[in-house]
């Protein structure tokens, strides 16, 4: 039994300029498990994103971040990657002239980790996520599609094995088999790789792909309520008007949204 | 040789002359060629290459051109006066230059790249490397020019290279400017492009401490295509500086340039350029973009584009960027627990891989890759 992990996140309070985003939040994730926070627009969910991996720009103002003993809030980002967290960016971004390899290793350079296998490791990964090999060669996300740019995130993720991922809003941009082939791969991993995982969304549909143990609602920087899997099942009947938010919670097959009861 | 058996030599001693008894006025000594480290790739990347060796201007006497190549000292008659003097250091080098004029037919062997090594050593002193290339119809070829000194070299360099391409031809050039830290270098570059011909240019500028480079493509004949490109890495207190005309006095033309810069350190980058589309050059296509990163507090760089367009019926474009490491690149490599320092030289190194994709002259990628870990070094020292 492999050793369990725990992130912790305790009363975390954060600003965007002068503005207040994310009032009190408490959470804790282990190994294996996955816990979706579900919320509307400007609810935080983004901003909590980029706190805990430490995107420049965000002003935490009380709390903290420990994953197992190590205080995160006083890392930086790379840091915060070394310790194992992984961040599934909602906007991959393109980076001209440099490889998904080129990256990978040169990540495997700071941690001082043997790269003898990456090449194969990302052949398998690319072949098991659906990834084109052909781009495998090509610029980070440079012309890459919606879903090739999340099943790119998600071939770094499998190879580099962090211990917890937050996967910030993966499905937006994806189309059903995407979703299906990169979720699959997240469960796989939380299997073998006892991979913990915390998963923004704003839609209902990934949490029909990616079962989670716990989902969470966040509203207006607040964790509102918590519950098993059936809170998502009821906040997709009800949308987020409970709280207060006319948003709906599920999308209707074609893609558009379902107008909120 | 000619002997005195040939009417023209008769009653002469010819048959007593040994030249083997005399050497030319110029050393020819380039073994050092191998001193640029930017050439090197090129030359092992491209082992049948034909090279033409070239000393602070003056042609290695020994070079025989092969079939389809026509050697010659001065420009081919019926392309001179489509080449005037840009300004007094274009003028001084056509006074004072031994020219290198190479005529490539169809008939040469396009799969075997043309290099020309330009070694230059000489100390305060002016040297006028002058190159002229005319591509003749249906004929396709690979053309390097390497300019190369020693690193303690000192010379002011005023190179101009002239390609005339006839209709249906295609060019593949690229320049390699791997001057001494040094050295001063005022450039030209000119092309002439006839009815569906092809250029693929790109300029590779590292070396001296004032560098300008002035470019000029005319799209001459319909349908011509004329495609410029340049990377350049600015470190100490280095000027690079490049200015450029798209110029097109036919129909249905395209030009497309691309010029990317990095600057470092105490550098200056100097980017200014203009497509002009004379009255009649209808259905042209013209694009012109300059990016520039600008790595230090204390590196600058200038970027000014420019159009005049005299036609309605066309499609122009200007695209120019200055600014520094764009930190949605940096956040997103460090978010993968890569180092802030090595994400930086990856972001910089893949700044100048991208135009690798701009050349198909084997060697280029390995060039680009010497030149931004050179200068990285440089910049980290």
């Amino acid at each position: 039994m492999s050793q369990v992990h725990v992130l912790r996140i305790e009363n975390l309070r954060a600003n965007v300029g002068q503005k207040e985003i994310l009032r009190g939040i408490d959470l804790e994730l282990k190994s294996g498990e996955v816990h979706a926070i579900m919320g509307p627009n400007g609810s935080g969910k983004s901003t909590l994103s980029h706190v805990l991996m430490g995107k420049p720009g965000y002003e935490v103002t009380g709390g903290s971040i420990h994953l197992d003993g190590t205080d995160l809030l006083s890392l930086s980002a790379w840091e915060r990657a070394q310790a194992g967290l992984f961040l599934v960016s909602q906007y991959p971004v393109e980076v001209p002239g440099v490889s998904l390899e080129e990256a990978l290793d040169a990540a495997f350079e700071t941690q001082s980790r043997d790269s003898s296998n990456l090449h194969q490791d990302v052949l398998a990964e690319a072949n098991r996520l659906g990834f084109p090999l052909e781009l495998l060669g090509r610029s980070l996300n440079v012309d890459f599609s919606g879903g090739e740019k999340k099943r790119n995130e998600m071939v770094q993720l499998a190879v580099l094995r962090p211990r917890f991922a937050v996967l910030d809003e993966i499905d937006s941009g994806l189309d059903i088999d995407a979703l299906r082939d990169v979720s699959k791969r997240v469960e796989e991993a939380t299997n073998d790789d006892q991979l913990g995982v915390l998963a923004i969304t704003h839609y209902s549909r990934l949490l029909k792909e990616l079962r989670p143990d716990r989902v969470h609602v966040l509203v207006r920087g607040e964790i509102v309520t918590s519950g098993g899997p059936e809170l998502a099942s009821q906040l997709e009947k009800t949308g987020y008007a409970e709280f207060g938010v006319e948003e709906p919670v599920a999308m209707d097959g074609t893609g558009i949204f379902r107008t909120s009861q | 040789m000619p002997t005195s058996a040939i009417e023209e030599w008769r009653y002469s001693d010819i048959d007593e002359l040994d030249l083997s008894d005399y050497s030319v006025f110029a050393k020819t000594g380039i073994s050092k060629e191998v001193e640029s480290a930017l050439a090197g790739p090129i030359l092992e990347e491209n082992r049948n290459a034909l090279i033409i060796k070239t000393y602070n201007g003056i042609i290695d006497p020994g070079f025989a051109p092969p079939k389809g190549i026509i050697l010659g000292a001065t420009d081919p008659e019926d392309i001179s006066h489509d080449f005037s003097a840009a300004d007094v250091f274009s003028y001084l080098n056509a006074l004072l230059a031994s020219p290198v004029t190479l005529t490539i037919g169809a008939d040469y062997d396009s799969s075997r790249p043309v290099v020309v090594m330009r070694y230059l050593d000489a100390s305060k002193t002016a040297v006028f490397p002058n190159l002229c290339l005319k591509v003749e119809s249906n004929a396709s070829a690979q053309v390097v020019e390497i300019l190369a000194s020693p690193p303690e070299s000192d010379l002011l360099a005023i190179p101009v290279t002239k390609i005339f391409q006839e209709a249906d031809s295609e060019l593949e050039y690229l320049l390699v400017q791997d001057l001494g830290p040094s050295c001063e270098m005022i450039g030209h570059q000119a092309s002439r492009l006839m009815s569906r011909a092809k250029l693929r240019s790109m300029s590779l500028v590292a070396g001296g401490s004032y560098s300008r480079l002035f470019t000029t493509s005319t799209i001459a004949g319909q349908g011509a295509d004329s495609n410029l490109n340049a990377a350049y890495f600015g470190s100490r207190n280095q000027v690079l500086d490049f200015r450029t005309l798209q110029e097109h006095s036919a129909k249905n033309g395209r030009s497309e340039l691309y010029f990317k810069g990095a600057g470092a350190n105490e550098s200056h980058l100097v980017y200014s350029g203009l497509i002009k589309v004379d009255k009649g050059a209808t259905s042209t296509d013209a694009f012109q973009t300059n990016k520039n990163l600008v790595l230090s507090e204390g590196a600058r760089a200038d970027s000014v584009p420019n159009l005049d367009i005299q036609e309605n019926d066309v499609r122009c474009s200007h695209a120019s960027s200055v600014g520094p490491i764009d930190e949605d690149q940096q956040y997103y490599l460090e978010s993968r627990g890569i180092r802030p320092e090595i994400v930086q030289r990856l972001i910089v190194t893949g700044f100048f891989a991208e135009m690798a994709d701009r050349s198909k002259i084997v060697g280029v990628r390995s060039i680009l890759a010497a030149l931004a870990a050179g200068k990285w070094k440089e910049f980290q020292k």
